[in-house]
């Protein structure tokens, strides 16, 4: 009887924490921007968890219009959310690539993320997280706006953070780093980086914990630590790319 | 009728909630008003009463919620013939204070006295008497109910209804746990039951194992007038219980006529003398987890089992309203709410059934916090939850985590139990699982619990 809404879920860590909801007998909202493919994820969540109850909604994040009749189907057809999670997000190049990038990684969240604020504080309880990225936390030499969008994320919740706080809402900042998706592209499958579905597991027990801030796999949090306290002058010098 | 209100309502157990568009009308007319005005709007209708069902039979997401509790008025009583006709949201708790005083008693109560009379025939409650005089639906000699197309019906106990063209035809057992799916009731005519005092003579007895227990609910279910059996789940020792026995007062009793008084009947405003009453979910906070549980049952199954069999003389509000008792028990359970699966079984096979329940609970480590037993009998009916057999109500804490997956997958194996051994589903406990729906319905109606068990899926 626990209900979650994953925004953004038809590929990568959506798909996989789909996965990882539904196996614990949650009740999953999968919400995606292609009908056809939304479609295939519910039937085959469906056939891995039988019994289980996972909804599908088509939303493209840009469409602003679009967010609430979306959304608010996708909470007809689930029952309720206890929690969302919005796991959109793009990387792509140049200047049509940058506004794309600020349209769904940041204005989209913000449009999702305030209809759900809006419901969970009525409700009075829940948790709103999003996925971000470390490479939000400091500038980097490569993809200057992918960072820019993520860090913009991060303190858009960590915003939200302070303005629900007294609603009892919980809003969790996620910060995976090498994830194996498309979004990456060819990497190699060892560490650093981690499986989709390993990200996934550890998201969950976290989000079951109630961290407002939390990395994928936690050590990334001493990398981002040395990478944020580095002074600039040095910075420059050894920023990843 | 002020217009409707976007709300959000919850389930009784907390664990479920629902945004709807709330109604709250104030008699017949604004009840069909409202159902027309909720179709105009392309909203499907859950009707609903005090909300005292566990799970989202009473909830409707996007959709429109008749609240009936504005209508709570006695509309006609006959206190020699014990026959009295009261609109649908009137509570339990209103009727028996009406007419206890003239010598009459509901026929039938479930253990909370908030709930209303047009819930608990939609539902079609039963009581710690439910082998011997049935569910509520027995004892309901007419219902008036709106269809979806906004039409008013009156149905008598033995007469079909039907419209002049004779394609229509509707009588009570469309209407008796129907979950309101046929239309909303807007009152009820319930036949009472003599009573000639306001006490009852209880009998409490412990067994020390679940035979033990259900050789005495049996012979309680055959001797008695109430029978009630409090489990014990966790541990080594589940199956070994309390029981409680209950008889009505013959007249010549010498408390006869005595306790009439609805104020003789309030439950004490402290528990054991010292605990106020509305505070003393707090003092059981911090026993609401595995090892305060066992300590608390350990404590009530000895200290019933020191004192003996015993009897004692008891308000009928006392002995019924268990879950009255102490109000707000269930935030005991924490913030994620409590779920009850309350496993109906036939007569044969259920101590087999029940004892694989408390097994499967121990096995995946997730004990029952209450465990209640009650014997049961067969009722007709729209798809009817009750068998000829027993039923075992489990309580739990919802949890998070590791201990939600893990009471889900006990929810799954009950639910192989159940199906194994021919049981069924009573959508006014359920959360979880998925029943059967009543084969009539109007489309007009629906509710959360429908779409999930259209679907289905629990």
């Amino acid at each position: 009887m626990r209900h979650v809404v994953l925004v953004g879920a038809t590929h990568g860590i959506g798909l996989a924490l789909a996965h990882a909801y539904a196996e614990r007998s949650w009740r999953v909202g999968i919400v995606g921007r292609s009908a056809p493919r939304v479609q295939e994820r519910v039937g085959e969540i469906r056939e891995s968890y039988p019994g289980c109850l996972v909804t599908g909604g088509v939303l493209d994040v840009t469409r602003r219009a679009a967010v609430t009749p979306a959304l608010e189907r996708v909470l007809v057809d689930l029952g309720q959310m206890d929690l969302l999670v919005y796991c959109a997000g793009v990387m792509e190049e140049g200047r049509m690539g940058s506004a794309r990038m600020l349209d769904v990684n940041l204005l989209g969240a913000v449009d999702v993320l305030e209809w759900a604020a809006a419901h969970l504080v009525d409700v009075g309880s829940g948790r709103l997280a999003a996925i971000g990225s470390v490479a939000g936390d400091r500038g980097r030499r490569g993809n200057p706006v992918y960072g820019a969008s993520k860090a913009g994320l991060h303190t858009y919740l960590e915003a939200l953070r302070h303005r629900l706080h007294p609603d009892g809402i919980g809003v969790s900042t996620i910060k995976p780093g090498w994830v194996r998706t498309r979004m990456l592209g060819e990497v190699p499958s060892v560490p650093p980086s981690v499986s989709a579905s390993r990200a996934a597991e550890l998201i969950l027990k976290k989000l079951d914990r109630g961290r407002d801030e939390f990395y994928v796999p936690a050590w990334w949090w001493i990398v981002s630590e040395i990478l944020r306290t580095l002074p600039g002058p040095l910075y420059k010098r050894v920023a990843p790319s | 009728m002020r217009g409707p209100e976007p709300r959000i309502l919850r389930g009784w157990g907390m664990a479920n909630h629902a945004r709807s568009l709330v109604y709250r009308p104030l008699d017949i007319g604004e009840v069909a008003s409202a159902i027309l005005d909720a179709r105009d709007r392309g909203m499907s209708i859950t009707a609903r009463g005090s909300g005292l069902s566990y799970g989202d039979a009473a909830l409707n997401q996007g959709g429109a919620v008749v609240d009936l509790t504005a209508m709570d008025r006695v509309l006609d009583f006959d206190p020699e013939q014990g026959l009295i006709r009261v609109e649908a949201g009137m509570t339990i708790a209103q009727l028996w204070q009406h007419v206890l005083p003239r010598g009459w008693w509901p026929p039938v109560v479930p253990g909370s006295m908030e709930v209303t009379l047009g819930g608990a025939v939609a539902m079609n409650v039963h009581g710690k008497n439910h082998a011997t005089a049935g569910a509520i639906g027995r004892h309901v000699e007419a219902v008036t109910l709106v269809t979806g197309d906004g039409e008013v019906h009156d149905l008598r106990r033995g007469v079909v209804a039907q419209a002049e063209e004779g394609l229509w035809s509707m009588d009570l057992s469309d209407v008796l746990g129907a979950q309101g799916l046929t239309g909303t009731l807007v009152d009820v005519t319930l036949a009472l039951r003599r009573v000639h005092s306001g006490f009852l003579e209880v009998e409490v007895e412990t067994a020390d194992s679940l035979p033990a227990t259900f050789d005495a609910l049996d012979r309680g279910a055959r001797e008695a007038d109430y029978t009630v059996a409090w489990v014990d789940c966790v541990g080594r020792a589940a199956g070994r219980g309390v029981l409680h026995h209950a008889w009505y007062l013959p007249p010549d009793h010498e408390l006869a006529g005595e306790g009439m008084n609805p104020e003789t009947q309030r439950l004490p405003g402290r528990i054991a003398g010292v605990l106020p009453r509305r505070h003393a979910w707090r003092a059981l906070r911090p026993l609401s987890n595995d090892v305060g549980i066992r300590l608390l049952n350990t404590g009530r199954y000895y200290s019933a089992r020191l004192r003996g069999t015993r009897r004692y003389t008891q308000t009928h509000a006392a002995f019924h309203f268990l879950l009255d008792y102490v109000p707000g028990w269930k935030q005991a359970y924490g913030s994620g709410g409590l779920l009850q699966y309350q496993l109906f079984v036939p007569a044969i096979g259920a101590r087999e059934a029940f004892a694989e329940a408390l097994h499967e609970q121990r096995r995946l480590g997730v004990p029952s916090y209450l465990g209640v037993l009650k014997r049961h009998t067969h009722e007709d009916g729209a798809a009817s939850y009750s068998v000829d057999g027993y039923s075992l109500a489990l309580d739990f804490p919802v949890g998070r985590g590791e201990r939600y997956s893990r009471l889900m997958r006990l929810c799954r194996a009950l639910d192989r139990i159940r199906a194994r051994y021919g049981g069924r589903i009573y959508a006014a406990k359920d959360a979880v699982s998925v029943g059967r729906l009543p084969e009539r319905r109007d489309p007009a109606f629906s509710s959360n619990l429908v779409r999930r068990w259209e679907e289905g899926v629990g």
